[in-house]
Parts: structure tokens; C-alpha cells; sequence
């Protein structure tokens, strides 16, 4: 191989000469090329040989060049070494920062082109020389060559004599390439001490993060394979809860599964870590990452008060409103004193957002910014500080709204029985509407019975007891009410305790489970109950469900599922296996119930799957049931018990503390 | 070395797959409910897969090719039960356990199993070939050989042409001249000079400096003809890298290299006719980088699949001539239960080094793998590039690297510090294929 200690001297003359000798030559060659040779023939070859370039390469003294060492060193074509022997490289067409030598250096063969990597070939270049030069072929070229020189371009190979030269040109250039300079480096992405995924956990996650993107299948038909797109956000929120940090190659697929669902954002940003931040912010893909939640890994920590008060000020309104979630999540007073400082200088519906980062926290204590907030400009802010004022039953407020409910709803003892009687109100009068009632009802709703739902969620539910004689909520809600008014004032009711968050009455307005939901004393709309369900404690509230789901079957049930807790408590879980096998029995098919098979993949207990191995065996076909229903039925229960497996398996890999947290601190 | 006990990861197990769809699928059929009878012993996985609609395939695989039979219709390979297979034996070391082969697995398997005992390359299985009749073969050589003479003189007088007339007509003139020459070039059985000539067909018009390019790629396919026209005067290595090159396989009959390989990267590149697979290969012992071809009709998986980031222990056997990368593998690779550390590397200016020196034994080499030390991805005006730790020098991406998902991946393992990065160097710039962080140097993370 040719080396450096082979590089000649004598280029080391003229070499700037050369370069802008061999810039203008390969120019002209393109520009001969691109016109044709017949209209623009490339004169420069014929100047370069008169000034006697072509004529070392042509003839015995260039084939011998010294420098041309090396075994190897080939191109059939022997002319054109001479042309481009001075480094023919047009800065056209060198990439973008790839530089040829004829750029970077003084010149090709120059011996200050001495950097690393600046080797033998790439000075002399490979096809300058070889057989070809002593072949025959070549011998005609060096003709034309000469043919050019003497006879002033006629009768020559004019488009071989330039292909030679371009050819030449072509791999010397790219044998001398050069790196460029580099740009500016990155910041460094910053430190995550959280330790990272145990190997088992992170290989789940690249195959979660690969079935992401999964298309759907057709409906009803789902296989007896897991949907790996539904485990994803548990296992987010898992390994988020165990303190892991996301493995830094999995980071762009992350992104791409938070970018494309919003209800992953929270989880998986949390996993990305401030290096997903990092990252988001190279890649304009990934902006959502930096607003809103995203933004939250960047906040200034809540004691950090010169932080707050900068980004409180000069912040974007998706980090002020992080920022005061923050910080009142971490010390409500501050919260609240925040947002107090700049309040009437903040836009309404920005007022809007902010008020409502107060339901975090909700005290006694913001009683008079709320009770100030009622006399606000804007409607909306004035009915979401009542809202807010309304779930805090000893604020005036409170008071104030009792003393209005009580008017209209009463016992009425002349009834042989005691019966609620209501009267409701005639006029939603001045101070009425400065406590933040709407006055004008949606199409279809009588003003009288909406000024009366109204009054009646907002006055606390402490009160009703002392109305109606010591009675319990149960016995209230028990009591029959006058004049077909039932159903305006449970449902009122209803979203009292929900918003009150009272357990004893969400109790009473829920009533037994058993009972048909259409004949039940308290509401019986599903979504209501849904979130009534949602103020019982856990425990309660999945007993009551696998109550109901006992009772009436599945086919109601998916809402009241959906507000249970994960995994799903033991009465709960058998109750709805027990349901989907009478379902079987019953003869539909599984797809009437494809809701909650979906929940039960994602709620069940793992330990369930062995209460399920049994139902996945294909039953026979019996004459009554529906056709081909055992069939689908056993794919449906293959399926559930594979994700519960897959589940397990899960939790297992993200809990093996032992291995992952062993290997990281011995090594 | 007792490598049949070794469990691939799920990534390398990803890897094999031939597309996103059947990684998809492949996926969704690695966990334990579908699966029944699965077992593994002596370096083969086997188990039934439930299909839908009450239909189950028998799956068998045999992790040392690792070579693939599923009794399902599937043309892809290896197929989803296979890859869900290996993902549920990867994954769950409970769900698959030790056995024997069942009736349905063993025949297969044994099968193989006596293949791979046989004398890898028998000395007397040379001459099949050769008994046929030698002065047919001679014949048949030389007739194509003139064929493809008479089409590289067509070639060349086409290009002429095209020079004399000038290369903006050739935007004018539109693809379909082109297409006409390719197949000319075709029917020369000269498939070498067709896909130069369809590549230049795609030139004009691609952006600008496109005339440039096309005089370069042009001047390169002239000297590609006249070295085939002055073939039989050239020394006998360029002449078989010329032969390469015009598009007569060379014969892979070098002496096999047995080594321990790391596959270091697998990927596909399709056109409307054929789907090309490579995979290159790093001889931890023998330093050597090889690449591994493997072709499938149009929209069909190639063969040949292997793991990224496994270590193999196997035989390849080097074509000649073309850059001497080319290896065929042999039949049978064990995985190997060892550290995996990347192939050193130096600065880019030394990665250009070595294209350039590479060039002057093919002067049409495009790119030649080389591996980057300490280098950084960052941020230029015109796109990414990898710079030197020191922050001098740096290699630009090409423009293909700059928009696939795979860049992300590189950046963000990166974090803004120095790497180790496998890849394509050539004249365009760099293709990133695999990269290790200093944190986690054994393990190898794909970037395309």
C-alpha cells in the first residue's frame, strides 16, 4: 500500500495553483457535459494538454510516476490520470460537509495534507495509474490525447476523453474525502438517578411499545391473543410507582406512543424522564412533551420561591397552570396566596383554569377568595366559585344555600304518611345569580324546576337531616315525595353527594344493589351511580358492583365496572367470571360483552386465571345455543387468560428488585 | 461451551422478523395462553400454536441455524408462530421447558441435526459441478461473456451519445429511456450494468447538483465498461472485482473463516423486483467484517435471518473479489454464551481514511463499514452529523440516515456524549446501522 512516506515533493509547488487549476477544470467538464460535447466541447482538456498536464499521465514518466506504488492502483483508462492528477475536485459536488482534499488541503498531493487518515491512496488516488495504462486501450486514448494537443479537437472521442477525465476526477474525490468541520455539540442531557429496568421489564416494554401500533382487528373478532396497546398504560404507571427510568434507546419509540395517545402522556413522560425531555426538544415531533405536563420536569421545585414568583410572571399559561397545580398540590396557602398576587390582572378564561387548580386541596381556608370570586366579571368564573363554595358545607355560602333549599323542599305533615313536599322557587331573583345560579334553563326544562336542581346541589347535605326530623339520608331518600317532584330532587341530590363527596348519602341514593335499577329510590341512571360509586371507599365499592353484576347480569354493568379498583377485589372477580359463564350458557355470543371482557383483561386479579383455565376449553355444540358461539366464546377466554398471564409476568419482571438493583450497584 | 442452553433476548428475537407486520403478530402470540406442548431441548424450541377459528400449527425451530418449519400457510419466514415461539421462550422462563422432541418436531429436527454432521464442504462435492461437462460449462462462459461485451459496447456508445448531446436532455428524455437500456443491459445477462443504468435513470431531476452527480455515476459506469472490455489484461483480483461488478457471481471459494461473529446489523432494501437482505458480520478474532446476502422474490422475506447483538459461533466463506466482504455462512450457527464488546473503531477522519483506501481496490464501492469511536451526533445547518469526541471533525449523515426512525434512536442513546457507532461510510456520508453506549457497552441496539 501506498503510505505517506511515499507522498512526492514536487506537487508541494503551486499547490493552491492546483486547486484552483482543478476547481475550474472540473467545472468546465461539467458544464461540457451538461451542454454535450458536440455544442461545448471541454476545452480545458485540450488547454490542459497543451499546457502539458495530459502529457506526464500519457506517457511513460506517468505510468512510473513514483508516487504510484502501491499494487491495486487500477483504472482501465490512463489518460485521464494525467488531467486530474492535480486533484480535479469540484466543491459542487462534495456533500455537505464532506471536503475533498483539493478544498481542505493545499492540495492533493501537498505534503501539508498530513492530517490522520490522509493516506497514501487517497493522496494519489486509486485509477491514476494501472494495466490499463499499458494496455492498448489506453495506448489509442494517449492518442486522442496527443490527437487533442495537435489538432485542435476534430475527428477526437471527445465524450471518452471526458467520461476518462470525469472518471478520474470521480474516485480521486472520493478517495480524498475529508471529514468537516463539526458543528456545536448538544447539551449534555441531563443526569436521571432513578435506576433503570430490570432486563426482563425492559424487553416487555420494547414489545408493549412494538404491539403499540397494532391495527385494531375487525370488530368482535380479537383472537386469543392479548391486546399488548391496552397493558401498556399499567405498566407504565407500575414501573413509574417502582421508580424506573425508561432505557435511553426506547426513548423515540416512548414519544412516539405518548404522541399518538394523550391518556399515555402523563405515564410515559414521567418513565422518559428528563432525558425524553431532552430529547423532545431536539425532535418538533415531540413538542408536546415541553407543554403542559411535559412541562412539569422542568417547574422550579414549590420552596423554590424566587422560581415560582419568575415563571409565575414571565411563564407561558400551560406552565403557570402546572406550576400552580404544583404548588398547591405541595402547600395549598401558597397556592392560593399565587394566585391571589396577580388575579385581577389575569384574563377570564384564564381566571377560568386557574380557579379551577383550586379543587386540589379544596379548604375551609379559600372560602373568602371564593366567596370574592362569586362578584367576578366573567359568568363562568362566578358559577365555578359557587361549584368550588358548595363543597364546603360550613362556608356562608353553604349557609346561604341551605337556607334558600330549605324554603322550597320540607316535610309536609298534613299527609297521612310523612311525605316530602316541594315548592319550588318562583324567581331566581338579583342575589341569587350573584351566588352563581344559571337563570335561564337548557330548551326543554321548566325555570322553576332548574332554579330548584340548582339550590338543592349546592346547599350542603349536612343540612336535610335537621330538616326532616333526625332522619338518617337513608330515610330521607326513603320518604315518598309530593307531586311527582321525586325525580328532580334525588337526582339534585345525587349531585350533591358527588360533588360534596358524601359516602353515607352516595350510600343512601345508591341504594341496595339487588334491587332492579329502574325501581331503586335513588336515581337510575347508570352514569350517576357510576359516580356515586366513585365516593364509597374501594373495598365497598367492588362488593356492591359484584352485588350488582349477581343480580342483573352483565349487560349494565360496564360503567359501574369502569369506576372499580384495580385489580379487582375477590367478590368482584368471581362475580363477573360467574356472569360471563352464564352468559356463555345463555347463549350469545362474547362479542355482546366485548366492554367488559376488555376491563376484565385489564382489571381482573392475575391470580383469576386459574378460576378461568376451565371455561377455555371448546364446550360441544349443544342445539339451542347460538351457532359457533363455543368456539368464539373459548377464544374470547383463551385471550383473557393469556393477558392475565402476561399481566403476571408483568409485575414479576418489574418487581425482581433483587437482580436489577444488585447488578447496578456491584458493578 | 455448552451454547444450546442459550436464550435469545426478545430485541434479537424482533430482529428476525421479516416485517412491522409480522413483528406485530409475531408479538401478540408470545405469551404462554395460546401455546401448548411447547418444550426445548438441544437447541430447538418446539410447540402448538392455537390458531383462529379453532386451527392449530405445529412450530418447531432450530435456534442454532436458526432455520424455522410451521406447519401454517404463512410465506413469510420465519413466520409470527415462529417469532411468537422464540418471544415466549425468550421472555418466560417458565413457559417453555425442558423436553424431547415430540413425533411431530423430531424427524425435522434430526434431519438437520445430520446435515449439520455431515462434512461441512466435502471435498468431492466440488466436482458435481464440474463432472457435468466441462466444455459445455467453458462454452456456455464464454457466450455470455460475449454478450455482455457486445452490451457494455452498447453502454458505451450510449453514454457517448449522451455526452454529445448533453446531460440536460436527459431530464427531457424522462425515465423511460433509461428503462430501455436496463433492459437491453438485461438481456446482455450483464444484471450489474442494468441496476447502473436504472440508478442512473433516477438521477435527473433529484435535486439540485443532479448534473453532477449523473457525470460522476456516468464516468464511473464508462470505467466499469472498459474494465470489463480490458478485463482479461487486468491483474486476476481487479478483474474478478470487475466481473463482480458487471454482475457474474463471483464463486464464494475462499477458505472458510470459523470464528465467533457478531451479527452487528440486518437489514432489507426492496425494489419492484427483489428484496435484498444484508447482515454484517464482526469475526471477534479474526477482526474481520463480513456481509451477508440474502435475496427474496419481490414482497417476500429473504431467508436468511439472524439475530442483532448475537454472538454466533460459525463459518463463513468469502466470496472473491468485489472488496472481498462478501461471505456466504455456513449451515450452522451456535449461539455463544460470552461478553459481546463492539469492533474497535477509530475517529471519522480515519472511517474516510478507509473508504478511500478500499476505493483503490473498487473504485465503484459506494461505502465500506466501518466502526466510529467516541463520536457524538450533533447538529449541523444542513442536517446531523457524528463529530469527533474532541469536537473537530465530523462525518455527515446521508440523507437516507437523516429521516429514519433509527437517527432517534442513535441520538437519544447518545444523550449528547461520545459512542461507539457501526455503520456505512461512503460518499454520500455515514450510515448509522448499530451503536453502544459506554454505559452498557455489551449490549448492541440497531438503528435501522
Amino acid at each position: 500500500m501506498n503510505t505517506r512516506a511515499t507522498t512526492p515533493a514536487p506537487s508541494a509547488t503551486g499547490s493552491e495553483g492546483d486547486r484552483d487549476d482543478s476547481a475550474r477544470v472540473w467545472e468546465e467538464l461539467v458544464t461540457s457535459a451538461l451542454l454535450g460535447t458536440d455544442r461545448r466541447p471541454p476545452s480545458v482538456l485540450a488547454a490542459a494538454t497543451v499546457t502539458g498536464v495530459t502529457g506526464k499521465g500519457m506517457t511513460g514518466p506517468g505510468v512510473t510516476d513514483p508516487n504510484v506504488t502501491g499494487p491495486g492502483v487500477t483504472g482501465p483508462s490512463g489518460t485521464g490520470a494525467g488531467v486530474t492528477g492535480r486533484g480535479m475536485t469540484g466543491p459542487s459536488t462534495t456533500g455537505p460537509s464532506l471536503t475533498s482534499p483539493s478544498v481542505t488541503g493545499p492540495g492533493v498531493t501537498g505534503p501539508s495534507v498530513t492530517g490522520p487518515g490522509v493516506t497514501g491512496p487517497s493522496v494519489t488516488g486509486p485509477g491514476v495509474t494501472g494495466p490499463g495504462v499499458t494496455g492498448p486501450g489506453v495506448t489509442g486514448l494517449g492518442g486522442t490525447g496527443a490527437g487533442v494537443t495537435g489538432t485542435g479537437l476534430t475527428g477526437v472521442d471527445l465524450p471518452g476523453v471526458l467520461l476518462d477525465a470525469a472518471a478520474v476526477h470521480t474516485v480521486r474525490r472520493r478517495a480524498g474525502l475529508r471529514p468537516g468541520p463539526a458543528a456545536p455539540p448538544l447539551d449534555l442531557a441531563p443526569d436521571d438517578p432513578r435506576r433503570p429496568l430490570p432486563a426482563g421489564a425492559r424487553r416487555r416494554l420494547d414489545q408493549l411499545l412494538a404491539g403499540r401500533a397494532a391495527p385494531s382487528p375487525a370488530a368482535g373478532r380479537r383472537g386469543a391473543a392479548p391486546d399488548l396497546a391496552e397493558l401498556l398504560p399499567q405498566w407504565l404507571t407500575l414501573a413509574n410507582e417502582r421508580g424506573y427510568k425508561a432505557p435511553p434507546a426506547a426513548l423515540p419509540a416512548l414519544l412516539d406512543a405518548a404522541r399518538a395517545r394523550t391518556d399515555l402522556r402523563p405515564q410515559a413522560l414521567r418513565l422518559a424522564g428528563p432525558r425524553g425531555l431532552w430529547l423532545a426538544g431536539l425532535n418538533p415531533e415531540w413538542r408536546f412533551a415541553l407543554r403542559g405536563t411535559g412541562a412539569a420536569g422542568r417547574l422550579p421545585s414549590p420552596g423554590d420561591a424566587e422560581g415560582v414568583r419568575l415563571l409565575w410572571d414571565e411563564g407561558l399559561f400551560a406552565e403557570r397552570v402546572a406550576l400552580l397545580a404544583a404548588v398547591r398540590t405541595e402547600d395549598a396557602g401558597a397556592g392560593l396566596a399565587l394566585l391571589a398576587s396577580t388575579w385581577p390582572a389575569e384574563r377570564a378564561e384564564d381566571r377560568l383554569m386557574f380557579l379551577d387548580s383550586l379543587r386540589a386541596g379544596l379548604s375551609d381556608a379559600d372560602e373568602e377568595f371564593l366567596e370574592a370570586a362569586l362578584a367576578d366579571r366573567s359568568r363562568n368564573v362566578r358559577a365555578t366559585a359557587a361549584e368550588l363554595l358548595s363543597a364546603l358545607p360550613a362556608s356562608a355560602f353553604a349557609g346561604r344555600m341551605a337556607g334558600r333549599a330549605a324554603t322550597c323542599v320540607g316535610l309536609d305533615r298534613t299527609a297521612e304518611t310523612p311525605t316530602i313536599s316541594v315548592e319550588a322557587p318562583h324567581e331566581c331573583d338579583a342575589a341569587m345569580q350573584g351566588d352563581g345560579l344559571v337563570p335561564t334553563p337548557p330548551a326543554g326544562r321548566g325555570e322553576r324546576s332548574w332554579w330548584l336542581g340548582q339550590l338543592v346541589e349546592a346547599a350542603p347535605l349536612s343540612c336535610w337531616p335537621a330538616r326532616f326530623g333526625g332522619r338518617t339520608p337513608e330515610e330521607i331518600v326513603a320518604l315518598p315525595v309530593a307531586d311527582d317532584w321525586q325525580g328532580e330532587l334525588h337526582a339534585a341530590w345525587c349531585r350533591a353527594a358527588v360533588r360534596q363527596r358524601d359516602a353515607s348519602w352516595s350510600r343512601a341514593l345508591l341504594g341496595a344493589p339487588a334491587i332492579p335499577p329502574a325501581t331503586g329510590p335513588g336515581t337510575s341512571s347508570l352514569a350517576e351511580r357510576a359516580q356515586l360509586l366513585a365516593t364509597l371507599p374501594a373495598d365497598e365499592r367492588a362488593r356492591w358492583v359484584a352485588a350488582f353484576v349477581a343480580a342483573h347480569g352483565l349487560s349494565e354493568a360496564f360503567q359501574l365496572l369502569g369506576v372499580c379498583a384495580v385489580p379487582w377485589a375477590e367478590p368482584l372477580g368471581a362475580a363477573v367470571i360467574d356472569a360471563l359463564d352464564i352468559a356463555r350458557d345463555a347463549g350469545s355470543y362474547p362479542w355482546s360483552f366485548s366492554g367488559v371482557m376488555g376491563l376484565a383483561e385489564r382489571c381482573l386479579a392475575p391470580e383469576a386465571a386459574r378460576q378461568l383455565e376451565s371455561l377455555t376449553a371448546l364446550p360441544d355444540e349443544e342445539e339451542d345455543t347460538a351457532p359457533g358461539a363455543g368456539g368464539y366464546w373459548s377464544e374470547a377466554f383463551q385471550r383473557l387468560v393469556s393477558t392475565l398471564r402476561l399481566r403476571a409476568a408483568m409485575h414479576a419482571e418489574l418487581t425482581e428488585t433483587g437482580t436489577g438493583t444488585g447488578t447496578g450497584t456491584g458493578s | 461451551m455448552n451454547a444450546m442452553g442459550v436464550r435469545w433476548t426478545a430485541d434479537q428475537v424482533l430482529a428476525l422478523a421479516p416485517d412491522e407486520a409480522s413483528r406485530r403478530a409475531g408479538s401478540r402470540l408470545g405469551t404462554a395462553g395460546v401455546w401448548s406442548g411447547t418444550g426445548c431441548g438441544d437447541g430447538a424450541v418446539w410447540g402448538v400454536c392455537a390458531g383462529s377459528g379453532g386451527r392449530s400449527y405445529e412450530t418447531v425451530v432450530d435456534l442454532t441455524g436458526p432455520a424455522y418449519t410451521c406447519a401454517c400457510p404463512s410465506r413469510k419466514f420465519p413466520c409470527k408462530h415462529a417469532l411468537g415461539l422464540l418471544l415466549l421462550h425468550a421472555s418466560d422462563g417458565t413457559a417453555v421447558a425442558e423436553g424431547t422432541p415430540p413425533e411431530w418436531a423430531g424427524p425435522w429436527l434430526a434431519k438437520r441435526r445430520e446435515r449439520a454432521e455431515a462434512p461441512s464442504r466435502p471435498a468431492g462435492t466440488g466436482a458435481s459441478g464440474a463432472t457435468a461437462d466441462p466444455e459445455a460449462a467453458r462454452r456456455r462462459a464464454e457466450r455470455r461473456a460475449a454478450r455482455i461485451t457486445a452490451g457494455a459496447q452498447e453502454l458505451e456508445q450510449r453514454l457517448a451519445d449522451l455526452m454529445r448531446g448533453g446531460l440536460a436532455t436527459a431530464e427531457q428524455a424522462g425515465y423511460g429511456l433509461w428503462e430501455e437500456t436496463a433492459a437491453r443491459m438485461v438481456d446482455a445477462q450483464a444484471p450489474g450494468l442494468a441496476g447502473r443504468v436504472r440508478e442512473l435513470g433516477a438521477i435527473p431531476g433529484s435535486g439540485p447538483g443532479w448534473p453532477v452527480r449523473l457525470l460522476e455515476e456516468c464516468a464511473l459506469t464508462h470505467l466499469l465498461d472498459r474494465a470489463w472490455l480490458a478485463a482479461d489484461r487486468l491483474p486476476a483480483d481487479f478483474a474478478a472485482t470487475v466481473r463482480t461488478r458487471v454482475g457474474l457471481t463471483a464463486p464464494a471459494d475462499g477458505a472458510p473463516v470459523r470464528d465467533h461473529w457478531l451479527v452487528l446489523a440486518q437489514y432489507d432494501t426492496a425494489d419492484a423486483r427483489l428484496t435484498t437482505r444484508r447482515v454484517w458480520m464482526y469475526g471477534t478474532s479474526t477482526g474481520r467484517t463480513a456481509l451477508l446476502l440474502s435475496f427474496g422474490a419481490a414482497g417476500r422475506a429473504p431467508g436468511l435471518a439472524l439475530p442483532v447483538g448475537a454472538l454466533l459461533d460459525g463459518e463463513l466463506t468469502p466470496h472473491s473479489g468485489a472488496g472481498r466482504l462478501r461471505a456466504e455462512p455456513g449451515e450452522h450457527f451456535v449461539p455463544v454464551d460470552a461478553p459481546v464488546s463492539p469492533p474497535p473503531g477509530g475517529p471519522v477522519g480515519e472511517a474516510l481514511g478507509a473508504y478511500g483506501r478500499a476505493l483503490s481496490d473498487d473504485p465503484w464501492l459506494d461505502s465500506w463499514p466501518v466502526t466510529l469511536r467516541q463520536v457524538v451526533p450533533t447538529r449541523a445547518e444542513y442536517g446531523w452529523q457524528l463529530a469527533d469526541a474532541d469536537g473537530r471533525e465530523a462525518l455527515p449523515l446521508t440523507p437516507a440516515a437523516q429521516n429514519r426512525p433509527g437517527l432517534w434512536r442513535l441520538v437519544a442513546l447518545s444523550g449528547g456524549a461520545p459512542l461507539t457507532v457501526f455503520g456505512e461510510c461512503g460518499h454520500r456520508g455515514f450510515t448509522p446501522l448499530a451503536a453502544w453506549s459506554p454505559e452498557a457497552p455489551a449490549e448492541t441496539v440497531p438503528l435501522i
